[in-house]
Formats: structure tokens, sequence, C-alpha cells
């Protein structure tokens, strides 16, 4: 048997697992203990914002705390088994079955088999019907909870949209009910609280949802983003995380409404915050961290209304080594001011379909003149590689629409040709992925595409878009057909997940450690047909996410549908109210 | 120019080189003192440190270099206020022209417990003692690379060649270990030397 330590010395990059960061919550054990846990490793999970906020929430309740946890890459998940170490939170080094509870953050859905790995790793039963009085209540929340059925079976309880409020209540209401039956029953009261043992789907012979038993759970909305709490500092990672950067987040919810994005509906209302707080925020964090780049985080960061105001007031009070970065820019909004302000390697636009046609049908509305606009301007400033997103696999989309792919590079190499600052050749980078219809979306009902599709479309890429100064990449068809069945799954689901771990899949995200091999034997052992889930489902079916609420009233899904279909851009709030059912929350109306 | 001398322990340890680096740099910026930044097209802090210590090794003797016009005076304070747990500094001094910190140090004295307690002179006798080198993947001659080896009490200490001609105390401890025998033994680096074993402040005031 080896020591931790000695452990330590054998695992790749061992700072993953010791904590003691800089800017690290300083915690103590205290009546209700609470560990945030991130089913993915070190790196990524410390650049999500999601489990700081939660964390800064639970540590302000008295009496509670809140200590974190992140998957240990497969070597030392290994070591510890071995060595008979129970996985342990970064803060306390406690074990994680000495929690009282343990929040699981759910960003995608390919991290479904990791919770159980960390689960397992932890000693804590798998099955919430396994669980006892003494086990840790294991709770849920994150984007993928507005579809938690899948992982309805390893779960006591999620927590369905913002957390600010909700995460508070159930840390008060653990604090004063410590019975896990009574504290189950207890928390349903609270807005946003499903628990999968008292809310559940009645099935027919068929297999198709007749109806839900149990209370039927509203999302938790935060509506005042202005006042909300929000950490004062962040934790500096050890080694370097992907998003090394203070982050602030200048708005909640996307105006669009591009009818693939489930952000786009989850999130809403759109709600943001003043320049002042924002600033005094990115000054905050940027004096006790240390960091050089501040990121200014939203789904569309570009229509935050006060950007520009924004930018010269951060310019203003940042410290000037300060550089400030702007992800997600769109197209059309795309201006020098902004682009000044960021580092001229390159440059990403999602047109995400190649005709107008196709665009109009997802309703993002950019038109071939905002590409030629954004690429002018970019091309101007001396940029020399353009990143571009496409989907495929969409509704409605034929050939035409990858031949539209190629008309995009066209024009963009035109607008290139005509540019007389150009020093070195144009790149282009084209990144396909297979379109993934998403639960709340106006898509939720499409068929995912069929491998055979797939492989034709394909085909057409090669023969359209491959040319000199271009690089085309695409996701693997198994792993996104594996995302569908997993963003839009019923319990039944959740057996197959189990199973796929039992086989030894983990990190199914990681490209080296996806087996199609291992999950299509456990979806055999467990006589689940992918297809019931990747096949169109007809509108009048009863879906498996609709006990909850999310706000977004499916009228408004459905018009958004047809609309879609008669290729009709409906455009987005910022155009006028379209009516989602968001009103009387929203503020923009 | 400040020179600090400091420990790297509490965790800190498995922080590797670069990342050490990093959070050099993050630490000056939180403790908001003026620093110089190389010239050219993408400036970086001049921050120097000295030559990488394996992964894992506890040490109570680094140095970093900082190129600023700071003085000595709370320095120690401020940087350890400013700077994560694992590493704290020590010794702080102003110097005047710039300390070749990966160059001029050029040995360090382990302490190693847990080892049997052995005759050290059948080592130092024996110019043909080797070590194998897992990184070359082969066993090498290393005597004239141990410059002191000695017990005290059951307490062993190395005083080792490091920098452009080093001797991992990881590869003495295995070998040692194997003719021994011991019990999970641990090794700490006490102390770093300038050239011909000098303390930091022997070295400076040569200069």
């Amino acid at each position: 048997m080896k020591t931790l330590d000695e452990i330590l010395l054998t695992v790749e990059r061992p700072s993953r697992y010791i904590g003691g960061e800089c800017g690290e919550p300083e915690i103590k054990k205290e009546k209700f203990n609470y560990c945030i846990c991130f089913p993915d490793v070190y790196e990524v999970a410390m650049s999500n914002l999601g489990i700081r906020i939660v964390q800064e929430v639970i540590n302000r309740v008295d009496g509670a705390m809140a200590d974190r946890c992140f998957a240990p890459w497969p070597d030392f998940g290994k070591a510890l088994k071995e060595n008979g170490i129970p996985l342990y939170s970064l803060g306390l080094k406690m074990p994680l079955n000495e929690f009282d509870m343990l929040g699981f953050s759910l960003q995608y859905e390919l991290s479904y088999t990791t919770i159980l790995y960390m689960l397992d790793l932890a000693g804590i039963p798998l099955l919430a019907k396994d669980r006892g009085q003494n086990d840790p209540i294991i709770q849920g929340g994150g984007p993928c909870a507005v579809n938690p059925e899948p992982i309805a079976d390893f779960f006591d309880l999620f927590v369905i949209g913002d957390g600010e409020d909700s995460m508070r209540e159930l840390a008060e209401l653990k604090l004063k009910v410590t019975d896990r039956a009574e504290f189950l029953q207890k928390a349903t009261e609270i807005k946003g609280v499903y628990v999968p043992s008292l809310t559940y789907p009645v099935y027919d012979e068929n297999g198709n949802i007749v109806k839900f038993e149990g209370k039927k759970v509203e999302k938790a909305f935060c509506l005042d983003l202005e006042n909300a709490v929000f950490p004062s500092t962040q934790t500096v990672g050890n080694i370097e995380a992907v998003h090394d950067r203070a982050v602030i987040e200048v708005m909640r919810g996307c105006y669009r409404g591009c009818r693939f994005c489930q952000a786009g509906f989850i999130y809403r209302p759109v709600r943001s915050k003043s320049v002042e707080k924002l600033t005094e925020q990115a000054c905050g964090l940027i004096r006790s961290t240390g960091f050089d780049t501040l990121s200014i985080n939203s789904l569309s960061t570009s229509d935050y209304k006060d950007l520009k105001p924004l930018l010269k007031s951060l310019k203003e009070n940042l410290p000037n080594f300060t550089k400030v970065s702007l992800p997600s820019l769109r197209i059309d909004s795309f201006d020098e001011f902004y682009a000044e302000e960021a580092r001229k390697n390159s440059l990403t636009f999602a047109p995400e379909a190649g005709t107008q046609r196709l665009r109009n049908v997802i309703n993002k509305d950019i038109s071939e003149e905002d590409i030629k606009f954004g690429a002018q301007k970019a091309f101007k400033l001396g940029y020399s590689l353009i990143k571009l997103y496409f989907m495929m696999g969409l509704p409605t989309e034929t050939e035409e629409d990858i031949i539209g792919i190629r008309r995009v590079i066209e024009t963009i190499r035109s607008v290139y040709a005509e540019n007389p600052k150009r020093l070195r050749g144009l790149r282009i980078n084209v990144s396909l992925s297979t379109f993934i219809p998403k639960p709340f979306t106006p898509f939720q009902w499409e068929e995912f595409a069929s491998e055979q599709f797939v492989k034709e479309r394909l085909e057409q890429v090669r023969k359209h878009l491959f040319a000199k100064g271009v690089t085309v990449s695409w996701n693997d068809y198994f792993v996104s057909e594996l995302e569908t069945v997993l963003a839009r799954g019923d319990r039944r689901v959740g057996k197959v997940i189990l199973n796929a771990y039992k086989n030894g899949c983990i990190y199914d995200s990681w490209g080296e450690f996806f087996s199609r091999e291992k999950w299509d034997s456990a979806f055999l052992a467990e006589k689940v047909e992918k297809q019931t889930y990747k096949a169109e489902i007809p509108e009048n079916a009863i879906l498996p996410w609709e006990f909850i609420d999310v706000g977004v009233s499916k009228k408004f899904l459905l018009r958004e549908k047809r609309n879609a279909m008669n290729e009709r851009v409906t455009g987005g709030c910022h155009t006028g109210c379209k009516g989602c059912g968001m009103e009387g929350r929203c503020t923009l109306v | 120019m400040i020179l600090i001398k400091y420990a790297k322990s509490n965790g800190a340890e498995f922080i590797p080189h670069l990342d050490t680096l990093r959070h050099f740099t993050k630490t000056i910026r939180r403790m908001g003192i003026p620093i110089n930044y190389s010239q050219g097209f993408n400036p970086h802090m001049l921050v120097y440190l000295s030559s990488p210590i394996a992964l894992g090794l506890k040490s109570e003797s680094e140095y970093c270099l900082f190129d600023t016009p700071a003085k000595k005076e709370g320095f120690l304070e401020l940087f350890n206020a400013s700077s994560p747990k694992g590493i704290r500094c020590k010794e702080v001094y102003e110097v005047e022209k710039k300390v070749n910190v990966a160059g001029d140090i050029t040995s360090a004295l382990y302490e190693i417990r847990g080892i049997n307690h052995f005759d050290v002179g059948e080592i130092l006798s024996d110019d043909s003692f080797s070590v194998f080198d897992k990184r070359a993947q082969e066993e090498k001659v290393v005597r004239e690379r141990i410059k002191k080896l000695y017990f005290d009490k059951e307490v062993l200490y190395a005083e080792l060649a490091f920098g452009n001609v080093t001797l991992r105390p990881d590869y003495l401890v295995e070998k040692l270990l194997k003719h021994y025998g011991g019990n999970h033994p641990t090794v700490v680096k006490k102390e770093a030397f300038f050239l011909d074993g000098l303390t930091a402040l022997e070295y400076l005031s040569t200069r």
C-alpha cells in the first residue's frame, strides 16, 4: 500500500490533487458541509464560473461551508482505488462520503459516466435508492439539469435553473432538517428543486410516457443579476487552467433565439449587469488574482448594450497590463473597436449554416453581407486566420447548403484578395459539428442524422470544401449520437449509463477515452435502442422533460418550429417581444 | 533588483517549474510593485528562477531574481501575503547587477531520512560509484558529483552537484535503498549553494 504522497509522485500533474491555491475560499468544517463536484479534470473544472458562484452562495450561509472536488485523471483514480484511499475534497482533504451533500455540475452530457466514477471512488452507492441516512445527498445542477431523466436514478435531487437563491435555500433547509426523507420532501417546496423519487414518469406498455406522478418543477430564476452573489476573488490554479484568466459575467441569457441553441432558451430571460458593477468586479478580480487577462463572458457579449462604455471603463480602471478578451463575438456586430482590444491571431465566426435559406430556418439572422463586412474589418486589422463554425444534419438541409459553405469561404477569400494589407496567406479553418436536437428548443422534436446521412454529407464536404488554405474538421459521429441519446433520454437510459460505466467508460468527452464498442455493448445489454432517442418525436408525445417548466412555453417552441419549416426568421428579443412565455419575468418587456 | 530565497513545500513541491514561474508573475502583480518587462512583440515579465528541481521534491532553498526597482524593505511580508501558501519567501537581498541564478548555483544539500545507517566511506572512496539515470535509461558514474555525504544521527546529508551538472537525489536514494535498505525514504532540499559552496550572502559579497 502506498501513501498519498507516494502516489502523487507517480501520477501525471500531481498539483491537480493538492489544493492550497492562491485565492482558494477559506473554509472549516461546519454544521452543513457541502462539496461542489465537477466531473472533469482540474484544468477544465477550474475554468468554470458556475461552480465558483455556487460555492460562494453556500459559504455565505451561516453554519454552512462549500469545498470542491474534481474528477481525478484515470491514473490517479486507479491509484486511489488500488490503495484504498477514498476520493477527497481539495480544500479540507476530507473524504467525499463525510460531506452532507455533494453537488455535481452538469455542464455536458458526456460527463455522466465520470459522475459515477467520482461517486464510486468516494465509496458512495451509485443509485439513489441504495443510499441511506448516513450517505451524502447527491445533488445535480447546471444546464443539463433541464433534462435530468437519464441520470435521475443516480441523484437524490436536482436544482434546475439559477442557483443563487435555490442553493441558499437548500443549504438553509438542510441546516434545519436532518432526516433524509423529510429533507427531500421539504426540498420540493423550494423553487427549482426536483426530487426524482417524488416526481416520476408513468409509461404505457409501449414505453411511451402517459403522465407524471408528483409535483411539477418550475425552474429557479435569479432575476436581479446586478445584485446577485458573485465571488470577489477567483482561485488561481496550481497549474494553468484551460481558461487561465479572470472572468466577469456581463449577461445571462441571449437575445438571439437561434433555434438549435439550448442555452438560448433555457437561460431566458436576458439579464445584464451595469458598467459600474462590472468594472468594480473586474478590478477586484484582477487585483486579487494577479491574472493579466480579463474575459468578458456571456452567451453573446457583443449584444451587451453598453459594451463600448464597459470597455472604456475597464481601460480606464484596470491596471494597464490587463488584456481584455471578448469571447462569443458575432459576425454582424464585429467592430474594429472591439477587435482592437483583442489579440490579433485568429477570429472566429459562427454562421452555422451555408445558405441564407438554412440560416433563416435556424433563425441565425446573419447575411452574406454581414459576413463580408465582418471579414473586411478583420482583414483591415491584420487578421489572417479565420475560423468558421458550421453544422450539418440541420432540419431541411440539402447538398446546396454544403455548397453554400463553399460560397462563404469564397466570399471571405475574395475579400482578403482585395485587402491591401495582407502580409501572409489567408488560412480558413472550418469546423463542422453534427446538429444535436436538444430539449426546450424549437428543434427538440427533430431527428438526429443517421450514420449514412452524415457519411454522405462528409463526401459532399470533401467534394466541395477541400481546397488549399482551408482546413476542415468535424466531430466523431458516434460521440454526437451518444450526446443526443443522453440529452433527449428518459429514465431507461440511466441503466445504459450505469452499464457503460461498469464497462469502463469514463471521460467520454475526451477522444482518447470514448469507446463506441463499450457503449454499444451497454445499449445491447440493457435492451435500449439508440434509435428511440434519435428518431423524430411526434408533437403530441409527452416528452421526458415535460414535467419541468423552464419558462419558455411549448406553444412558442411549436410556433418557432413552424417558422423554421417555413424558412421564416423570427429575430431576437432586441427586435421586439416574440412572446416566448417569459412575460412578467423578462425585463425587456 | 531583488533576489529572494524561498521555500517550495506544503503542496507547492508538486507545481511544475513553468507553472511556478507563472505564479511568480501573478504574485508580483498582486503585490502591485513595479517590475521591468522584456522588449519586443510579446513582452514578458523579467523574473528569473533557479534551475528546476524534480517534481515532488520539497525545498527550503530556491532562488528567484526580479528585475524590479522595488526596495528590500517590506518585500518579504508583502510577498508572502500575496503568494500561494506553499511558496514562502525566506530571505531578501537587494542586488545591483543581475545574478545568474540558473548558472551560478552549482550544488545543493539534501536531507535524506529513512535510509538505513551505512559507512559513507564505501561510496566516497569508490571512484566508479554509479546510479541509474531514469531519464537517460542508463547507469552513470557520478562520484565527482557527490560533494559531501555524512550522517547526523539517523539522518543522511548529501551535498550534490546541481545545475548544468546535476545528480538527482532521487536517483541516489534509489541506489542507497537498494544497497543498504530503508523504509519509505523522504528527501528535502535544505540549501542551495553558489559557486564552490557559497551561501547567497557570501556569494553576493564576492561580487
